[in-house]
């Protein structure tokens, strides 16, 4: 019975001694950090009036183009022939580089092509520069960031052999 | 035993369940800020004073935290990850549930300590400041680790280097 006298004497003790009653809440902090880097994209994509790419939109696309001949047969959507005759027939179509740029103070770009593997008989051609596989070709230097439509042209002479003709295109875009 | 308990709740229901209001040394609210599940994983993970650190990372490219999430826009890439905020309620002599002492749910707030008038920064969707607390939740339940999701979205345009501010949660008892 003394012990119960005690324990009801403390707590009515604690409320008493508690204080006013005031709005009950809490609070936490939740620190939140990032180190932002600057970075580049570059991306190739279908053109609306151009071939349709595989895998648009990538940085690794294809541009397969079929089978097609000098004269006759099929001309993909999206794709110009042109007959030089009788010397060469063409094959062109567009295509979009899309480079962006984020946190990097930079105006514009440098856009180079280079062939991957030589080609002694076809001329490749981006725009009307001609690419090769001996060295970087500069497709501009004052580009603007965003969407720009290039156009890829394939030559190919009358006296070449029938057969797939197959290359890829390495593209490089530099800030400056 | 039985009268002991008797007193202590008259005193704190009479005034208490109207006003949202407590004795202090009776019941207490705390807030825990803990990693979610699927979640990038914080620092002081279940305490009061918790960080939420992402590293490098930058719109293209680069590593993205297991657990965040980067979108990138037209001008803009936001990362986000979701978090969790538990609000329990406490009284110190632990005989009773401490919701009969307070109402059965609080308002969880949250306002940015320091001023950004770059980046954006949002908890599910909702913006924060430095000027006046955003309200999360105002009928939260005491005992959940319930989640939400940060978000801050970063221009194109602002130069690199280290974005970081602290986020003050307060939760009031209704």
């Amino acid at each position: 019975m003394r012990k119960l006298y005690l324990l009801v004497t403390l707590l009515v003790a604690v409320i008493a001694d508690a204080g006013t009653a005031e709005a009950t809440s809490a609070s936490a902090t939740m620190t939140v950090s990032v180190t932002v880097a600057s970075s580049v994209s570059f991306v190739l994509q279908t053109d609306a009036s151009g071939l349709t790419l595989t895998n648009s939109g990538t940085s690794a696309v294809t541009a397969a183009f079929g089978t097609m001949s000098a004269y006759g047969g099929t001309v993909p959507t999206g794709v110009t022939r042109t007959v030089n005759a009788p010397t060469n027939w063409k094959i062109s179509t567009p295509f979009d580089a899309v480079i962006q740029l984020a946190n990097q103070t930079s105006s514009n770009y440098t856009l180079t092509a280079q062939l991957q593997s030589s080609d002694s008989t076809n001329t490749w051609q981006i725009g009307s520069t001609t690419i090769t596989s001996a060295s970087a070709s500069t497709l501009t230097s004052t580009g603007s960031y965003g969407t720009t439509a290039f156009t890829f042209s394939l030559t190919i002479p009358f006296t070449e052999a029938a057969g797939a003709i197959s290359n890829t295109i390495n593209f490089v875009a530099t800030a400056n | 035993m039985i009268f002991a308990v008797s007193v202590l709740l008259v005193v704190p229901l009479a005034e208490s369940l109207a006003n949202a209001q407590c004795v202090p040394a009776v019941c207490a609210l705390a807030i825990s800020v803990q990693s979610d599940a699927s979640g990038l994983a914080l620092g002081g993970s279940g305490t009061a004073a918790a960080s939420m650190s992402f590293g490098t990372m930058r719109a293209f490219g680069g590593t993205v935290p297991s657990g965040v999430t980067r979108t990138v826009t037209g001008s803009t890439w936001t990362i986000s990850t979701p978090f969790d905020v538990q609000v329990t309620c406490s009284n110190l002599l632990t005989l009773l549930p401490c919701t009969l002492l307070l109402s059965p749910t609080f308002t969880l707030t949250a306002q940015l300590q320091s001023s950004d008038v770059t980046n954006t920064w949002k908890i599910n969707s909702l913006a924060l400041n430095s000027s006046t607390a955003t309200t999360l939740v105002s009928a939260g339940s005491y005992g959940v680790a319930s989640s939400y999701t940060f978000a801050l979205t970063i221009p194109f345009a602002e130069s690199p280097g280290i974005v970081s501010n602290t986020i003050n949660f307060v939760a009031v008892a209704n």
